[in-house]
């Protein structure tokens, strides 16, 4: 069986390049959250939540930017998206490009989405959290 | 009993000049320091440039974030925080053996092997005669001091329209390196704009670094890489610990490491100084006919409050208040990233409200690329994936603006050393940095006249980041120059009062401080020190 960081990392590449995660990725981040920092209650639910429930981490982290930015569940996002961003395997996800004139349409709707994420997710996290 | 002739406490960038004068004059010299080197994994980084790393390189994550990802910060921003993992060791043990006490200060200081000089972001700017003067320092001398300073430590610039807010009266420096298009842009919009700017008392130039752009004394000329913030392949930037690796070879000079100075105590003609063996925990004793002290204002404050002071002595402090603007310039959102480009500053924007060239505020730029985007996205208030297509977007188009103000002293800026023996040395230095509301007032002030200029300059500020008192890590007025013999103060030749061998040689002595960076005036002021010390 797979232990919780494997999935945690799986499902956090997922969430945050919409890609798999490699093994060296997996490995650099169980080395990150090894050390076992201290997890509180509430943030071992929202873990475990998003472990079961992966479609929904995008709404938990907007969630939590209103609700709890410093929680560990979000410090843990923040670690997988650090290691994505220094793998050769992902770094093409993270370096600007040249974009087209209508791109800023796009941003504008993530803006938008982002926003109604966090709306959404504010709920959901004080109901997983509960 | 070995008596050296010259001690020389610390090897960042006043004790390396001094060492450096000292060695020149024939003279034996010791160098007293902690020493702490740089982990040699995190500094093996392939010498390429910073996007062909990224692409290639499997164990980047090594130098740019660290093993098991410790140099990821989380929560509230820290003191040090843009520090990379391989200048990791800046930091190291300074808690347990410099600790400070203190609310409303953060200071960073170092025990590493060249100080804080292993970071140093380069800018060598000269002070005007005013700032000079007023600091207690002589400008006739300091101009000589500069010049001899950079033909060492190699310095380039252009004489251009700040010429006489950064380059002084220097004579011999190098070509500055190209631009990047951030700046290319802004210094091409301000050259069109300068009339108005400069009525408004702004001036632009490039900043002169301590950067070669030829081969000098072995060191290669500067590549392009932008790896300036992990990497210090082919020592194009000048650091202290070059200095002090070619001192090592000289038979007139000894670098002892691992010694934490604590305290000195004059004899009939020579000085006792006690150490504390940071690899062992062993108190021992070194001696030398004339100790200089070059740590830093807080280190040599430390230094001489042990050993001449009470509980209750106070000395004053100064520290350049500091803020820095993420600014955005929307004509390069969207754009790719930037092979050739540099993370040292490039262009310096002076305020100079009264056209005196005295009291000076001064923003740095810097464009944004090798520090990598996770650091901008945790400052973003959007979930992780939108933050990261937002700022992957807007990634090509940052700058950001580094504000330092000059500061004087008042009664609310003051440092005491305080017993604590929990302590590995037994004490902590308390500091109280209060400044007043006028002062506080009139930062702001500037702040808001920097913003409207780089507007004009196409480049929007998207907030004010103010990461606290402490944080410019630019200290000084520790023991003020005078000219009467009171406590606690140098005599103008940088011999401590009340002493006859003691000379302090770093920022102590600068009784006020302008807001271009210290670094380059400190190190002329550690030549003369030198010189004194060693005719006196």
């Amino acid at each position: 069986m797979q232990g919780s960081a494997e999935l945690e990392a799986q499902i956090f590449t997922k969430y945050l390049v919409k890609k798999p995660a490699t093994p060296a990725v997996i490995v650099l981040y169980k080395q990150a959250v090894r050390n076992g920092d201290i997890i509180s209650k509430n943030d071992r639910k929202l873990l475990t939540f998003m472990v079961q429930h992966p479609r929904l981490v995008s709404l938990v982290d907007a969630g939590l930017v209103l609700y709890r930015p410093q929680s560990e569940a979000r410090r843990r996002a923040y670690l997988m998206l650090a290691i994505l961003e220094a793998s050769p395997d992902y770094y093409d996800d993270f370096l600007p490009k040249q974009r087209s004139f209508i791109y800023p349409l796009f941003i504008g709707y993530s803006g938008l989405r982002a926003v109604a994420k966090s709306l959404f997710g504010v709920v959901l996290v004080r109901v997983v959290a509960r | 009993m070995k008596i050296h002739d010259y001690i020389v406490v610390g090897s960042g960038c006043s004790g390396a000049m001094v060492a450096q004068t000292l060695v020149e004059k024939d003279c034996k010299v010791a160098m007293l320091d902690v020493g702490i080197e740089q982990n040699k994994s995190a500094n093996n980084i392939p010498e390429k440039d910073f996007l062909t790393l990224r692409k290639t390189d499997t164990d980047q994550y090594r130098y740019l974030i660290g093993e098991a990802a410790s140099g990821v910060a989380w929560g509230k921003v820290g003191k040090g925080e843009q520090i990379t993992p391989p200048r990791k060791h800046i930091m190291q043990s300074t808690d347990r053996y410099i600790p400070v006490d203190s609310e409303s200060f953060s200071p960073l200081e170092s025990l590493g092997y060249g100080g804080l000089g292993i970071g140093w972001g380069l800018q060598c700017w000269e002070w005007s005669q005013a700032d000079l003067k007023r600091a207690g320092l002589n400008p006739t001398q300091m101009a000589k001091a500069y010049q001899t300073v950079a033909d060492r430590i190699g310095v380039s610039g252009t004489e251009d329209d700040a010429a006489n807010y950064t380059l002084g009266s220097l004579q011999r420096y190098q070509a500055s390196p190209g631009m990047d298009r951030n700046h290319r842009y802004i210094y091409e919009r301000y050259l069109r704009k300068k009339d108005i700017l400069n009525k408004q008392g702004f001036h632009m130039g490039r900043t002169p670094l301590g950067l070669i752009t030829e081969d000098k004394d072995g060191r290669k000329k500067y590549a392009y890489r932008d790896m300036d913030f992990y990497s210090d392949a082919g020592e194009s930037a000048w650091r202290p610990w070059i200095t002090i690796n070619q001192l090592r070879r000289n038979p007139n000079f000894s670098y002892l490491g691992n010694h934490l100075v604590l305290s000195f105590q004059e004899k009939k003609d020579y000085v006792e100084i006690t150490c504390l063996r940071t690899d062992t925990q062993e108190m021992v004793v070194v001696c030398g006919r004339k100790l200089i002290l070059g740590t830093s204002a807080l280190g040599s404050a430390r230094i001489v409050l042990r050993s001449l002071g009470q509980e209750t002595s106070k000395l004053p402090i100064l520290c350049n208040p500091y803020s820095y603007m993420p600014c955005v310039q929307p004509r390069f959102f969207g754009k790719p990233a930037e092979t050739r480009k540099l993370g040292f500053t490039q262009l310096s924007l002076f305020f100079d409200p009264n056209h005196d060239n005295y009291q000076t505020s001064v923003a740095s730029l810097y464009s944004y690329q090798s520090l990598m985007l996770f650091r901008l996205i945790r400052h973003v208030p959007l979930d992780f994936l939108d933050a990261r297509i937002l700022m992957r977007y807007l990634m090509s188009g940052i700058v950001i603006m580094g504000i330092h103000h000059p500061d004087s002293y008042s009664p609310k800026k003051y440092l005491q050393l305080k017993k604590a023996p929990e302590n590995a040395t037994g004490d902590s230095l308390r500091i109280e940095y209060s400044p007043s509301e006028q002062e506080r007032a009139s930062h702001k002030k500037r702040e808001q006249a920097f913003i409207k200029a780089m507007r004009k300059l196409g480049t929007y500020s998207l907030k004010t980041l103010d990461p606290g008192d402490g944080a410019s890590i630019h200290y000084a007025g520790t023991l003020p120059f005078s000219s009467k013999q009171q406590p606690f103060t140098l005599h103008p030749s940088g011999r401590l009062h009340g002493t006859r061998y003691v000379y302090v040689a770093d920022s102590s002595g600068f009784q006020y401080l302008p807001a271009p960076g210290l670094t380059f005036s400190l190190m002329a002021n550690a030549h003369i020190v030198a010189e004194n010390s060693s005719s006196e």
